[in-house]
């Protein structure tokens, strides 16, 4: 199309745009008199008129931050307080974790920032910092250390421990793991829970992604935040509805029906793992959506020792017990459930 | 990051603007800074939409970090006109590069659900409107520079006709007219 007929397309178009919608189409019989095609090109450019009204009406500087704003990875190479941080290292419910420097430590950490919406959210925020504070007690060799919370400028972060290892989860995608191993790690897992359990402290999200298998030792971490559990929209008892689909899996019957949770509901889910690592299968799979997990959770998995005939009857007993489907008919505390792994364990 | 001199980024913005390519490279970590400045600024608050309106001297990353004293090259509107397609060019680049770490996915999560990354439709959109305008450009260039000063240098109306040397009306209407010419472009002869 030559500049003359744009420029002519350009002016028609402003002309018909200034006239009221009923007054158009006689203007344009008018002014496009036998020439169908310059028509065309104004009726149909007309139609965009409507939405052209708040189309770009941010520049693109704007919209190219405002996605950053909305997308991972924009505090890469910022400080936070004293953490400089390094690199996005993945997304943990609805907080983003990044690799940083405790640049007054001179040691690596990993720094979990809040986002945006709940910052805004004043009781969201006082409910994570209650949590937070909670959380910080703890002092455990198999729970990840939580070092810091901190605030920098609207946003929120945590600064925890930063693992170096494999987590349980990847581990898993290669089958099951030894029986020692099994043994050993739920030992630690199990000691950490109740180490935890006494200070009154309920993990409420346990499941392989949040333990990391680390040189000779293992470690859990995400304790107790519920900001960090659900993502999306408000974390209450009674609307777990938003649970990722990686936590669906290892979620207790009484979170899928919003009922109430205890140290039972850690328990349910230590069972889950532990028959996932003896097995190499999920005791619940195929559970993506709330649903579907509810339904799952009315059959028994298949049983222990059917898919691995040599684990021994106790360890058996013992996962089947955290399974139960009823919290009154599981371990009713993890230190029970602990001197009999020890007491596996030493018989082996 | 050392900050800058202004003397520095308006002797780059010259440099390019006489031809020289790498002159690019010393003026995109600047924008990038700012990019993620104004990110941040973002992330603090709900509706960012309503508390940060953009409204005039839009391309500040320019405007607030040069030493107005120190131009005496050629005249102010000149410069606008230069930072929009330095702009235009370095937000291309980003976007572009965005969109392809996403897809490659160079980050692996080292212990944590991996959650999949939306498709970022503001980034998606502001190539293809780089690329529409490109085909604008070759029918109506004055049409197509109002938008490359309104939406990538992030000038005002009265600005964007200061440089072209139209009236306001006149910058009026062709914005207007560029807008639902690029959305026809982008979505078809139909309305979705």
């Amino acid at each position: 199309m030559t500049q003359d007929r744009m420029q002519q397309i350009e002016a028609l178009y402003n002309e018909a745009l200034a006239l009221p919608d009923g007054e158009r189409k006689e203007f344009l019989d008018r002014a496009c008199s036998g020439d169908g095609e310059l028509r065309h090109e104004i009726e149909s450019l007309l139609e965009y008129q409507e939405q052209a009204e708040t189309y770009m009406d941010r520049p693109a500087f704007h919209q190219v931050a405002q996605s950053l704003a909305d997308g991972t990875g924009v505090l890469i190479d910022r400080m936070l307080g004293r953490y400089q941080l390094l690199s996005l290292v993945g997304r943990g419910g609805s907080a983003e974790v990044y690799c940083a420097v405790d640049t007054r430590l001179n040691r690596l950490v990993a720094v979990k920032v809040l986002p945006a919406f709940i910052s805004a959210d004043r009781e969201r925020l006082d409910r994570f910092e209650h949590e937070a504070r909670a959380v910080a007690v703890l002092n455990h060799p198999h729970i990840c250390t939580l070092h810091d919370i901190g605030t920098e400028g609207d946003m929120h972060y945590l600064v925890f421990e930063y693992l170096v290892g494999e987590p349980l989860s990847d581990r898993l995608t290669r089958g099951a793991l030894p029986l020692d191993e099994v043994v050993d790690h739920a030992v630690h897992i199990a000691g950490a829970l109740a180490y935890a359990h006494d200070q009154g402290i309920i993990h409420l999200d346990l499941k392989p992604s949040n333990v990391m298998l680390m040189r000779n030792t293992v470690k859990l971490f995400d304790f107790g935040i519920s900001e960090l559990r659900y993502p999306g929209i408000p974390a209450s008892p009674a609307s777990p509805l938003t649970a990722a689909a990686g936590t669906l899996g290892y979620m207790s019957p009484e979170q899928l029906e919003g009922q109430e949770t205890d140290f039972r509901t850690d328990i349910f889910a230590f069972g889950v793992v532990m028959y996932e690592m003896i097995t190499g299968q999920s005791a619940f799979p195929a559970r993506d959506s709330v649903e579907a997990a509810v339904l799952n959770l009315k059959q028994c998995p298949v049983s222990i020792s059917k898919l691995q005939p040599d684990v021994p009857p106790a360890l058996d007993l013992l996962v089947s017990r955290c399974l139960a489907r009823n919290a009154t008919e599981r371990w009713q505390n993890i230190a029970e459930l602990l001197s009999q792994l020890q007491a596996i364990a030493r018989g082996r | 990051m050392a900050d800058a001199l202004p003397q520095d980024i308006t002797r780059l913005l010259r440099l390019w603007n006489a031809g020289n390519a790498e002159a690019l490279e010393g003026l995109t970590p600047l924008v990038y800074r700012e990019l993620h400045r104004q990110a941040v600024r973002y992330m603090g608050r709900e509706r960012p939409d309503h508390t940060l309106q953009a409204t005039g001297l839009v391309n500040e990353v320019f405007v607030r970090l040069i030493d107005w004293h120190k131009v005496q090259w050629q005249n102010r509107s000149h410069f606008f006109g230069v930072s929009a397609q330095v702009m235009r060019r370095i937000l291309v680049d980003y976007a572009r590069s965005r969109l392809y770490a996403k897809r490659g996915g160079n980050a692996r999560a080292v212990s944590l659900d991996e959650v999949p990354l939306p498709l970022d439709n503001n980034l998606t959109d502001l190539l293809a409107v780089d690329m529409a305008l490109s085909r604008l450009a070759a029918q109506d260039p004055r049409t197509a520079q109002v938008v490359e000063l309104r939406y990538f240098g992030g000038l005002s109306v009265e600005e964007t006709a200061e440089v072209l040397k139209v009236s306001a009306i006149t910058v009026i209407r062709s914005w207007n007219f560029a807008k639902v010419w690029l959305l026809r472009e982008l979505y078809g002869e139909q309305k979705p």
